[in-house]
């Protein structure tokens, strides 16, 4: 079997990078470590094994996020942060799914939750199979990957 | 040829973020249109001339295979020229896709991708571009 940590960190990375244009550091600025997470995105995924990835944000990086997506220098509104939040967990998923099964495995991706503030219990409830953090100049992004298989809780 | 083209994606972001890399990539564009589901997209089909579809396929309502489907039931929009532009990454799944008649940019893309797959599909150029044809296009958004 694969990393999962490193597939999912992998994911993340590429992720940001190639949609946010924001990278990822070695380590989180010391102006950032006792932010607390703003926002987050959750998607759920079916298949071979089935979970669901949640990706929670600090401030600064959910309004960088949304505002290079969209190539303006101003954050946008509320709502289209949410979207563009919903949309890097979406393709998170999409990408990581296929490193740690295999690119032959059929997965069904569900639509992006948002949420403001803490996110809900489901979300990371039971404790995340993965956990990975993406430290970048503008925060950081915590990634849970929750998967119902017992191969990935050995893996946690 | 100036190009109509519709864009698919529940992610409003997303359309923007193609739509933007369709303007600057030099492509002669004449309309974008721009829907969140493939139902919304069938209906926009139905009322405007699109030479050109970019289709998610993870979305809600109707999902982009689906929407591919019933294009290629229709004998109005069998041959329409779609690019799937999607993070599905399975092998099995791109390769159904394809058999569609559908070409396959994956998630997170580049821009030079994108428009590589378009000029592969429909044959225009930046050459038809400067011939007089008017780029940028506007959009419903």
């Amino acid at each position: 079997m694969s990393n999962p940590r490193k597939d999912l960190y992998q994911a993340a990375a590429l992720t940001f990078e190639q949609l946010g244009f924001m990278f990822a550091t070695p380590e989180l600025e010391e102006e950032h470590r006792p932010e607390e997470t703003t926002a987050g995105a959750t998607v759920a995924f079916g298949g071979p094994f089935e979970g669901r990835l949640t990706l929670t944000v600090t401030r600064q990086v959910m309004t960088a996020l949304a505002a290079n997506m969209l190539g303006q220098s101003e954050p946008p509104p509320q709502t289209q942060q949410l979207d563009a939040l919903g949309e890097i967990a979406n393709v998170v998923c999409g990408n990581v799914l296929p490193l740690i099964a295999g690119p032959k495995e059929v997965f069904s991706i569900g639509a992006p939750e948002v949420a403001i503030g803490a996110v809900p219990d489901e979300w990371t409830n039971p404790g995340p199979a993965i956990t990975v953090t993406l430290p970048m100049d503008e925060g950081r992004a915590d990634l849970m990957l929750f998967v119902n298989d017992s191969r990935f809780r050995r893996a946690a | 040829m100036s190009l109509n083209v519709l864009v698919v994606d529940d992610s409003s972001v997303m359309r923007a973020m193609i739509i933007k890399t369709l303007r600057l990539s030099g492509l002669p564009l004449r309309e974008i249109h721009e829907a969140a589901n493939g139902q919304e997209g069938l209906r926009t089909l139905e009322t405007n001339w699109i030479d050109l579809a970019l289709v998610d396929i993870n979305m809600p309502v109707m999902n982009g295979e689906e929407m591919i489907d019933a294009l290629r039931r229709d004998s109005d929009t069998r041959e329409l020229p779609i690019v799937v532009v999607s993070t599905e990454s399975s092998e099995t799944r791109i390769e159904r896709l394809r058999r569609k008649g559908a070409e396959f940019v994956h998630k997170p893309f580049s821009p030079e991708k994108l428009r590589e797959t378009i000029v592969q599909l429909t044959g225009v150029s930046d050459e038809q571009s400067q011939e007089g044809s008017v780029p940028g296009g506007g959009s419903d958004f």
